[in-house]
């Protein structure tokens, strides 16, 4: 039996890959529908909407400095974008990807830091980058392992691992790693030979962005070309296909957490190596939260990732231009992005009911 | 000092607002629909509740703004989830990031971009006067002093197991968790019951959050519910879809994040940041034992779609 007749009709790919349920309409849907949510909260504010939306594009892309910074919060969104989609596309909610970030970041630092007298220079940089991976493949790793052997529901378990997470990381930097003349709470700094080199002078971006679209590259891969990226994705919806060919759906479970988680530590890394130079409290404005809807937008495909995290990207920096210069609150994006995860939602829900439909 | 009645008699100040959102919760899930959307459901009701009281300085309209600005979100979850039949998580998740932002916006508009949680203040919730109660052994330590929300969280388990097991409208709500099609075909309205269930859930969640912002403490600041609606989802399963077992979870819950305070003023050579973490990492190992999920009803979080 050729592994492709284990596609059950309706699940992530077989949807993913049905063009005729009007699939392409649901991002720009849910764009319409996040920039319409938008316009009434800017109006609501006080300001005016088209006004708005030029401060807005102004600050994003304005100059090639802010072009770079932009691009600089799509790296990091994007490699957090991927623990979400990771972990969706094999039927599991992460939306821990705060939390682990959080760890990446926390072991990045620590690695970069405390192994300066044995190794140095760019080898250290890979070390560091590594163990932002592992630690935080290993963060929701345990959420995933608690799914699959204790049943321990991952969309609670992992929102739980976030909280922690960010006490660990306050606590890290308010004793054990404070830096010696801190008035803040954040560790000592970095040497600039570890931190990632800049791609181009004189602008913020920096070498995670390519880090970055490799990992979509090759997740996309992964899901597309490889046997084990396709038993991912099927195996949670067809428990008869992984009995019949050995597959342990358990062992499944813990292993796209820990890829899922891996990403986002790595997300934590790039931004400790790449644009603080240390390890901060706080620094993440909520990263791992706009990532679901990174995922979401791209329809948890990670080449179109890319384009939806420049777009998040974006909103970061061209809301927080807004809230500087007209004083619109930025948290206006996170309401705008939950209104697309839930038009994304709704829109999936009728063109899969149509589908059935016509099929009859 | 580490325990004495104190202790209790915070934990369930503490425990109030899971305690509510988590019986809003278990109300959706015993017609069969997970609503996810409780933790922003509970900023919004916080939200409401903290900007009616801080405007009109009545506790009673704060408190039915909470309920009220549940209803409302609930009733659009409920069209989401039950009548679109969109997947009940994402919609979830969705929607509490809406309320993230929302209700952070809102008081960033009416209070200021750069007001901290004075600017929203209002006056402490006015206690229960139990002076004729405080000399009973145990209960009296316990209930005096209690706000009116915590001793009414007490009594919400004892009216939704009556609900739920001794009238029409519980029984069928049970039945379309159980097995909706079974409870289509004795003509019970699944759809209008599970929005209804929603409903009435949603605003218990808004009640929570009036209560987090309006008697444990008094002021709103963005995100201040903190993953409570996620630990209240959990403290439903926990509790095996029961309401007496639920608020029981939820008190164990309220004594972990009543200690914090206690080990924090030991002045052990503990940062503080590890006690505020504790509550989430009791509901952790508490979910390791959560292997029980047969005793989920039946078509818990399935859509119902006739054919």
């Amino acid at each position: 039996m050729p592994l492709s007749s284990y596609f059950p009709a309706f699940t992530w790919p077989a949807f993913a890959g049905n063009r005729r349920v009007g699939f392409a309409v649901l991002p720009l849907a849910g764009i319409a529908a996040a920039l319409a949510t938008t316009a009434i909260l800017v109006w609501i504010a006080g300001a005016n909407p088209l006004a708005a939306a030029s401060t807005i594009v102004d600050g994003a892309f304005g100059n090639t400095y802010a072009t770079g910074v932009t691009l600089v919060k799509a790296t990091t969104l994007l490699l957090a974008g991927l623990a979400v989609g990771v972990a969706y596309r094999a039927g599991l909610v992460n939306i821990g990807a705060e939390g682990q970030l959080q760890m990446g970041a926390a072991a990045s630092a620590a690695s970069a830091i405390y192994l300066q007298p044995i190794v140095s220079g760019s080898l250290l940089t890979l070390i560091s980058l590594f163990a932002g991976f592992i630690a935080g493949a290993i963060w929701s790793g345990i959420a995933g392992f608690c799914r699959a052997f204790f049943k321990s529901n991952e969309l609670v378990t992992t929102i739980l691992l976030n909280y922690i997470a960010l006490a660990f990381v306050s606590v890290l930097v308010s004793g054990p790693m404070a830096a010696s003349s801190a008035t803040f709470r954040e560790s000592e700094r970095i040497p600039a030979s570890v931190q990632l080199p800049k791609l181009i002078a004189g602008i913020p971006l920096h070498a995670g962005f390519i880090i970055a679209l490799l990992s979509a590259l090759l997740v996309g891969l992964f899901f597309s070309r490889t046997t084990l990226g396709f038993v991912l994705q099927v195996v949670r919806f067809n428990p008869f296909a992984a009995r019949s060919q050995g597959w342990s759906i358990n062992r499944m479970i813990v292993l796209a957490m820990l890829l899922a988680g891996g990403f986002a530590g790595l997300a934590g890394s790039v931004e400790v190596l790449g644009v603080h130079g240390r390890l901060i409290d706080g620094f993440s404005p909520g990263y791992g939260y706009l990532a679901i809807g990174v995922s979401f937008l791209a329809l948890h495909n990670s080449i179109a990732m890319i384009p939806s995290a420049v777009f998040f990207g974006a909103g970061i920096t061209g809301m927080s231009y807004l809230q500087r210069s007209l004083q619109v609150p930025s948290s206006t994006m996170f309401a705008a992005q939950g209104v697309l995860i839930m038009f994304v939602a709704a829109g999936t829900a009728l063109a899969v009911q149509r589908a059935r439909q016509s099929a009859g | 000092m580490l325990f004495d009645f104190g202790l209790i008699a915070s934990a369930l100040r503490l425990a109030t607002p899971l305690a509510y959102v988590a019986l809003g919760a278990l109300i959706c899930e015993r017609a069969g629909v997970i609503n996810v959307g409780v933790e922003g459901l509970m900023l919004m009701g916080a939200l409401a509740a903290n900007v009616v009281t801080a405007l009109t300085s009545s506790f009673v309209l704060g408190v039915l703004a909470g309920i009220l600005a549940g209803m409302i979100f609930g009733l659009m979850l409920a069209y989401l989830t039950v009548v679109i039949k969109a997947d009940q998580l994402v919609v979830g998740i969705g929607f509490n990031i809406f309320g993230l932002g929302l209700s952070s916006f809102c008081r960033e508009v009416i209070f200021g971009v750069q007001s901290g949680p004075n600017a929203s203040r209002t006056e402490p919730f006015p206690v229960f006067d139990g002076s004729w109660i405080g000399s009973v052994p145990v209960i009296g330590p316990i209930l005096a002093s209690q706000t009116i929300l915590s001793l009414g969280v007490l009594i919400a388990p004892l009216a939704i197991g009556f609900v739920l097991w001794r009238t029409g409208p519980g029984l069928a709500a049970r039945v379309v968790s159980e097995n909706a099609r079974m409870a289509d075909m004795l003509g019970i309205n699944v759809t209008r019951t599970r929005i209804l269930a929603v409903i009435i859930g949603s605003g218990l969640a808004g009640l929570g959050g009036a209560d987090l912002a309006l008697a444990e403490v008094n002021y709103f600041i963005t995100n201040m519910t903190a993953g409570r609606g996620y630990i209240a989802l959990a403290a439903v399963v926990l509790g095996r879809w029961n309401p007496y077992a639920t608020l029981m979870i939820c008190l164990v819950l309220g004594v972990a994040d009543a200690s914090q305070f206690r080990f924090q003023t030991l002045q052990l050579a503990v940062p503080p940041q590890l006690w505020v973490s504790m509550p989430y990492i009791v509901a952790f190992i508490l979910l390791l034992g959560s292997r029980g999920q047969a005793i989920a009803p039946a078509d818990d979080g399935k859509p119902y779609t006739r054919n």
